[in-house]
């Protein structure tokens, strides 16, 4: 029964792609339909999940088959606490992101093309969550990849677009063989990739210490990389704001709602090593950091796509806090309302670009509140939930995440979240003044054939804007004893204070973010009420931010181009044209040699054929009968 | 092992010499007068007509193949019929329809052959 | 005396379709597609009974135990059933509508079926001969069977030619094993012969019984009919050729091999492992040098034999489920693989240079998927069916104690995947030199190819569905 639930969640995704992939040159349409279809299914199955009795109590395992008798190579699922949050997230946001995109790409002629990358990507996610290994959380890791790779350069006739899918896919790479790296680490340390094995064998300490004491340590590390590259953190986030070149409901789905938090889902997967190791701080700091940095970014951002994109990675940083100070049911909660809020935003831009003829400037948009009120409505949720005014759903999330760093003894990085938390509610109401606000700087011409989107797409809107305004009450009212807690307690670890092992009063905390939040948008309500945004930034510190840092250039300068060169002359010209080509074409001569000489007997005269079985004959003959 | 087919062996010598023997002393011994009509092609008397390397049409094989097919086909009915008897007393006739099932198939065969240009010349 | 006709029905089942496809032949005014469709229908009927008996276990013995039927011959037919369903829907787009003598083709395809579930199932080495000439028969009139085309009489008798040499050495070596068992049923030679019976004629009546099978399934040194066979050969026919008669010759091998003469193991291992490390060398070595791709899979089959002859190697249980799982496998992607070859047909015919498979990636991408699949299966890469039949095979070879024949098979792997992946390279990276004018594809060949690459990518994904089946199927 409940094997059989797994595999109706996973088949239908892949089936949808299966259809919109062979049929989809036939389907017009109707191949929108088949892919949301495809998506509600899993999401109805994920629902039941949420009651533990479904789950059998608590873990839901199922063998689906073995795929070859090997040890942590068969494709096992199972579904606890933990996996029902993701599954509910990724199939309940992606069904309404799927149904919105059925409006989006409606004049696309790629689309079927389109539904069935977002099926398989779907497909993939649900591998990754459900997986009971990490062999099958990299394979679905892979996929996804694969997935936003080939979706973010889904328009392949943009170079833009192509680049930066490329510039993901290398980027990724190197997260990726973080992974790797980590996975044969855990599998020569432990002999096995299971996860109940190998925090069985992580908690009673007995496994091979391959790296000494420090074997977890270095586990942990490599995994940890994986997940800053999937999940755009310092130094491996400059793939995510290009990635914006993609239809904006894959902004939604795969960068803002689901992939990019497959990082934090691992670590939170991993929390026993990441306790037993203590390389949690790590992944709080980074987590930390990234978050201010992407928020300083996001202030000075012109391009509506990228604001969302930096206030992303950002919000991702947060989320590392969370899993990094040891509150992982806090970090997921995060997740979970984030997924709603930043879907939300991402799909309220695409309809901002879908009224404006696909404009991204930001300067050459205002006062559309009166155009698209639905728009205007929802991104208001949105943006307020995530600059955590007070009991909308990031208000709880982050609020924990803060209060939690405290707690953990974290003072500094409470202190850079709670500077990051002004900053995010700054720029986002930059953001809505600018662009829904003052007066209208847009395109006459595009201006007279202004339109709110079809319902098919500001239903998927105002559903997800339902979410962002108050599933943050319902489950996060309470503190430690809240339903959200509740639910992934067991799962998750157990919630490793470093400093405290009391808990303080969350109310002060409550009090203060609420503060910093309402701040942040009452100054850009000061600074953007009616001010027309500059158009080119002239003090210093606007044009080191509007630059983003730098950092792109000094990558090419400091990594590409030198790795370029070397890779140029040292490892093409000299290591590989001269040494291993020479090595390689030097078998591949002999090989051949011998092939063409073998060949030669290949003569087509049938006497020489018969010569030949007959000499094999006798020496074997000659064997039995006289050498035996 | 191989010991125990020494007889074989000595068989063979002992038949491979009586020929080469044979052959031989006839060779030395017999007088040779060689005439004409001694010298020419043997063809059970009559005079021999042109070269004996004649190429012989594909045709005569093709029929030949099928007269040897079917010969021997219906040579199996021999057997069948001397058992018979001995079958019917057990098991009825069975035994006969086996048979007609046989010279269906063989009859089917024949009209296949037939229909498919087999036993036509051109 | 009766007889459990139940027993023998795929087999009464194929007899009672060929002479229906006989009869319906002489009618010239029945269009002679109706010949294949008989044919398919007839074989997958045969395949639902097969299937269906090997579920409920039936097994036995008929014809005073001339013929045996058991799980193992089941499973033969089988694969056996599967690759003629395949091979005869890409002939049928392949021989055209026109051609009149199309009844022939597919009596004689049936009729080598017959042979080659006759090998599969019998109980003596008499009736292992007489399949084994009956599937020949047939092969070598279907291997000429384009009778204009000077390549396709050239191989048909060469292959006759060749083929009749090497039947005489099995049957020699049928009468040495008679003279050193004193019988030619395989559980009495079983018996019969022991442990340490060395005769030197025994021996060499074994090894002629390998030369006979050698040159059936093609291994080295036995092998050099087959590149000029498959070229010249129709390529519906070479698809044949080198999917089920090298899996009933293979049957009859491991089943005579591992019964009859297990007491001598000892003595064949010798032989086999070497020819099994030969040919998968010599087999995957002139596949580099090749440049029309029917040669090259020629090569490719042959040192897939090799890979199957590993299994007999191993010398156990696992290696014979592996071997029956690989034969499987190997039937499916090859057809395909060849059919794929039979899509890629221009106006001048079909294009068999590899060159000629520049571009077409974007040309034709269809096609290119079909062979990239089947090439990467062919190579061994996961998750298709080609890594999980290999590492079956050596698996079970590691697991007897043949390490350096694996490793031989590896490194041979290795030097697969290069003449493999050097066609896929070509059709996507490669700029075409000519345009050439491709057909249209013919719809049941894309549906054999689809039917192929399904099971190419299930056998792939869930390989104990089917390799459970061989594993109880086993003799042993």
């Amino acid at each position: 029964m409940s094997k059989d639930l797994i595999t109706l969640l996973l088949i239908s995704p892949l089936i949808g792609f299966l259809i919109n992939g062979l049929f989809g040159k036939w389907l017009k349409n109707v191949s929108g339909w088949i892919a949301s279809l495809a998506v509600l299914i899993p999401f109805i199955i994920s629902a039941f999940f949420v009651f533990p009795a479904v789950r059998g109590g608590g873990e839901l395992k199922a063998m689906l088959y073995e795929w070859i008798p090997i040890e942590s190579l068969n494709i096992g699922f199972h579904v606890d606490a933990l996996t029902t949050v993701m599954l509910l997230v990724i199939t309940g946001v992606g069904f309404l992101i799927h149904i919105y995109s059925i409006g989006y790409m409606s004049h696309d002629s790629g689309r079927a093309r389109y539904f069935a990358y977002l099926n398989l990507f779907v497909f993939a996610m649900l591998i990754l969550v459900l997986g009971n290994n990490y062999l099958m959380m990299f394979i679905g890791w892979e996929g996804v990849g694969l997935c936003s790779y080939l979706l973010i350069g889904f328009w392949f006739d943009r170079k833009s677009a192509t680049d930066a899918g490329k510039k993901a896919f290398i980027v990724n790479r190197i997260g990726d063989f973080g992974f790797l790296l980590g996975m044969f680490t855990l599998f020569a340390a432990f002999g096995t990739l299971n996860f109940d094995q190998v925090f069985g064998l992580a908690e009673t300490n007995t496994y091979e210490q391959v790296f000494g004491a420090s074997t977890l340590i270095v586990a942990t590390l490599l995994l940890f990389i994986g997940a800053v590259g999937k999940s755009a953190q310092i130094p491996l986030y400059v793939w995510l704001p290009d990635a914006m070149e993609g239809p904006t409901p894959v902004s939604a789905l795969i960068h803002a709602a689901t992939m990019v938090t497959a990082g934090v889902y691992m670590v939170a997967r991993s929390s026993i090593l990441f306790n037993l190791a203590h390389t949690g701080v790590v992944v709080a700091w980074i987590g930390v950091l990234t978050a201010l940095f992407a928020a300083t970014m996001a202030l000075a951002a012109n391009d509506i796509k990228r604001v969302l994109a930096y206030s992303t990675v950002s919000q991702l940083g947060y989320m590392f806090v969370g899993v990094g100070v040891g509150a992982y049911a806090s970090g997921i909660f995060h997740l979970m309302t984030h997924a709603f809020f930043k879907g939300l935003m991402f799909l309220t831009a695409g309809s901002v670009m879908h009224a404006l003829s696909d404009e991204l400037d930001m300067r050459k948009m205002g006062g559309l509140r009166s155009k698209l009120p639905i728009t205007y409505w929802t991104f208001l949720i949105g943006a307020l939930a995530i600059a955590g005014f007070p009991l909308l759903s990031g208000f709880w999330s982050k609020d924990e995440i803060l209060h939690n760093a405290w707690d953990s003894g974290h003072q500094i990085i409470f202190g850079i979240g709670l500077l990051t938390a002004f900053l995010t509610a700054f720029y986002m109401f930059r953001l809505i003044f600018v662009v829904f606000h003052g007066e209208s700087r847009v395109d006459s011409e595009v201006e007279s054939h202004l339109h709110e989107s079809p319902p098919v797409m500001w239903i998927p809107l105002v559903l997800l804007a339902i979410p962002s305004l108050i599933i943050g009450a319902i489950v996060g009212w309470g503190g430690e004893h809240s339903a959200i807690h509740n639910f992934l307690k067991g799962v998750t670890g157990f919630v490793a204070h470093h400093g405290k092992a009391e808990h303080s009063n969350p109310v002060p905390f409550m009090i203060i973010s609420s503060i910093v939040g309402i701040a942040g948008i009452l100054v850009a309500w000061f600074i953007y009420r009616s001010k027309t945004p500059v158009s080119e930034p002239t003090n210093p510190l606007h044009k080191l931010l509007a630059n983003k840092y730098y950092v792109d250039e000094i990558y090419n300068a400091v990594i590409v181009q030198p790795i370029r060169g070397v890779s140029h002359y040292l490892f093409w010209k000299i290591m590989d044209v001269g040494i291993i080509d020479g090595l390689v074409n030097l078998t591949a001569f002999i090989i051949r040699g011998i092939g063409g000489s073998i060949r030669r007997l290949q003569t087509g005269v049938v006497q020489a054929y018969v010569v030949s079985m007959v000499i094999g004959i006798i020496i074997f003959l000659g064997y039995y009968l006289f050498i035996r | 092992m191989l010991t125990d087919y020494l007889p074989i062996l000595l068989l063979l010598v002992f038949a491979i010499g009586f020929a080469a023997v044979n052959l031989a002393l006839t060779h030395l011994i017999g007088p040779k007068k060689s005439t004409q009509a001694k010298l020419s092609v043997y063809e059970s008397g009559v005079q021999p007509v042109g070269d004996t390397r004649q190429r012989i049409s594909i045709r005569f094989g093709l029929i030949a193949m099928l007269f040897i097919i079917f010969d021997i086909e219906v040579v199996f009915l021999y057997p069948w019929a001397i058992v018979f008897k001995k079958f019917t007393e057990n098991s009825g006739y069975f035994i006969l329809i086996e048979m007609l099932v046989f010279i269906g198939i063989l009859f089917l065969g024949y009209i296949y052959a037939w229909k498919k240009g087999g036993l036509s010349w051109d | 005396m009766t007889i459990n006709w139940q027993l023998l029905m795929p087999e009464l089942i194929i007899i009672l379709t060929f002479i229906l496809v006989a009869i319906f032949d002489l009618f010239n005014s029945i269009q002679k597609t109706v010949a294949a469709w008989l044919t398919i229908v007839g074989c997958a009927i045969a395949l639902y009974v097969s299937i269906d008996m090997l579920q409920v276990g039936m097994e036995g013995t008929e014809f005073s135990n001339m013929i045996q039927v058991d799980k193992y011959s089941l499973f033969f037919n089988v694969i056996f059933l599967v690759s003629t369903i395949l091979v005869v829907l890409i002939s049928m787009n392949y021989l055209g509508r026109t051609d009149r003598r199309q009844g022939e083709y597919y009596l004689l395809i049936l009729l080598a079926t017959l042979g080659m579930m006759l090998m599969a199932s019998g109980n003596e080495l008499i009736v292992v001969f007489l399949g084994l000439e009956l599937m020949s028969l047939s092969l070598y009139v279907l291997a000429g069977y384009f009778q204009r085309s000077m390549a396709s009489s050239e191989a048909g008798m060469k292959y006759l030619l060749l083929g009749a040499f090497a039947s005489g050495f099995f049957l020699y070596g049928i009468a040495l094993i008679y003279g050193g068992a004193g019988t030619t049923s395989i559980p009495k030679i079983a018996s019969a012969i022991t442990v340490n019976a060395t005769s030197p004629l025994l021996l060499s009546g074994m090894f002629l019984l390998v030369v006979g099978f050698g040159f059936k399934v093609a291994l080295v040194p036995f092998h050099q009919w087959a590149p000029d066979v498959y070229e010249g050969a129709p390529t519906s026919i070479a698809a044949f050729i080198s999917a089920g008669p090298k899996a009933a010759g293979f049957a009859a091998f491991l089943r005579i091999f591992l019964e009859a003469l297990q007491n001598i193991q000892s003595e064949w291992i010798v032989v086999v492992t070497i020819l099994a490390a030969l040919t998968m060398t010599v087999g995957n070595l002139v596949a580099i040098a090749q440049r029309n791709i029917k040669r090259m899979l020629a090569y490719s089959s042959i040192a897939h034999a090799g890979y199957v002859l590993v299994g007999l190697a191993a010398a156990n249980k696992d290696g014979i489920s592996s071997a029956m799982f690989y034969l499987l496998i190997y039937c499916i992607m090859n057809i395909g693989a060849f059919g794929a070859v039979i899509l890629a047909r221009t106006e001048d015919g079909e294009s068999l240079m590899i060159s000629d498979y520049a571009g077409l990636g974007f040309k034709k991408p269809l096609l290119a998927l079909f062979m990239t699949l089947m090439l990467l299966s062919l190579a061994g890469f996961p998750p298709t069916a080609g890594f999980v039949g290999k590492f079956y095979i050596f698996r079970s070879a590691v697991e007897s104690g043949q390490i350096w024949l694996v490793i031989i098979g590896a490194i041979n792997t290795a030097i697969s995947a290069f003449y493999y992946l050097r066609v896929v390279v070509a059709m996507y990276m490669r700029e075409p030199e000519e345009e050439l004018d491709f057909h249209p594809y013919p719809s049941l060949l894309i549906v054999a190819l689809t039917l192929a690459a399904i099971g190419v990518v299930l056998i792939g994904i869930l390989p104990s569905y089917f390799l459970s089946p061989a594993q109880i199927s086993t003799f042993l």
